[in-house]
């Protein structure tokens, strides 16, 4: 179904449209809720706001840019709100990264080779939940700098400036623990 | 890329099974309350648009019944009794023996409602 069908057809509030968009970007944005939150139970509770509050916030969407750039907006707004109201971004990120260090770090020497994810999580929660998920959608979701300007709603140098330094971040911390070029 | 930040191996996960079901009921209840809502916002509507004809019919019945009260005190009092009520007290002579029986009866009727 065209894009353009499914927003119409979700702005006169067809169930049967919202699946399709469930189907096509749900794991997505789930999976972006999933990198800025690190919780599994807490992204799939962003997931489904999201879900539902798409039939009512549509109503206002112009399609001046792609659904799925919009979607991961909503999704990056739902988890910045989520991390600032519960004041615990910054506990979150020391737990997380002291509770994977340990086993992750241990386990390094059996898995030299390859990247280890876990270690790779680690770095990447040497990050803020904002600029973790820019990386995700540019490296992983293959996003460009366009649309993580309109996502994000910042310039594209500065968009290209923060991933670069993200980069050298995470790099840099992988170099130290095992030697990853 | 050639820098880009290899995520090929981080865990990519799939929402639940009944993420899906989980979403239907929250709109379908969210819908429900929206119903509620609207019958009861109709129902406040109503309420008031009743009370505002109440009060209009009100008003409009007392402002008919003090405006026909007036009148009758006119239709059935003649220009002479009215002229003569008016003048009571006026003069030392209150004039009863220059009126008729019919005047006299006419008096007394108004003064009784």
């Amino acid at each position: 179904m065209d894009e353009k069908v499914i927003i119409k057809k979700i702005q006169q509030g067809s169930r049967e449209a919202l699946g399709v968009l469930w189907k096509s970007h749900s794991t997505n944005v789930l999976n972006l809720a999933f990198r800025m939150l690190k919780n599994r139970d807490e992204a799939e509770d962003v997931l489904m706001d999201i879900f539902v509050s798409v039939p009512g916030k549509i109503q206002k969407f112009r399609g001046e840019s792609a659904l799925n750039t919009w979607l991961y907006r909503l999704t990056v707004n739902e988890c910045l709100m989520r991390l600032r109201s519960k004041k615990r971004h910054a506990e979150l990120e020391e737990e997380h990264i002291d509770l994977v260090t340990d086993s992750a770090l241990g386990s390094k020497h059996e898995e030299q080779t390859d990247l280890d994810p876990e270690l790779l999580e680690i770095g990447l929660s040497k990050l803020s939940a904002e600029t973790r998920s820019m990386l995700w959608l540019k490296d992983a979701e293959d996003l460009g700098i366009k649309d993580l300007s309109e996502i994000y709603n910042m310039p594209e140098g500065t968009i290209k400036a923060r991933l670069s330094r993200a980069r050298t971040v995470v790099k840099n911390f992988l170099q130290e623990n095992l030697n990853y070029a | 890329m050639h820098d880009k930040i290899d995520f090929s191996r981080l865990e990519r996960i799939e929402p639940r099974k009944d993420s899906w079901e989980k979403v239907c009921a929250r709109l379908d209840s969210s819908n429900q309350k929206k119903f509620i809502k609207f019958i009861q916002a109709r129902s406040l509507y109503a309420l008031a648009a009743s009370l505002i004809v109440v009060s209009f019919l009100t008003v409009f019945t007392v402002y008919n019944y003090l405006d026909s009260e007036d009148i009758l005190m006119t239709n059935v009092a003649s220009d002479e009794l009215v002229s003569w009520y008016g003048n009571l007290g006026e003069t030392s002579d209150d004039e009863l023996e220059n009126l008729d029986t019919y005047k006299s009866i006419s008096y007394l009727l108004q003064e009784t409602k």
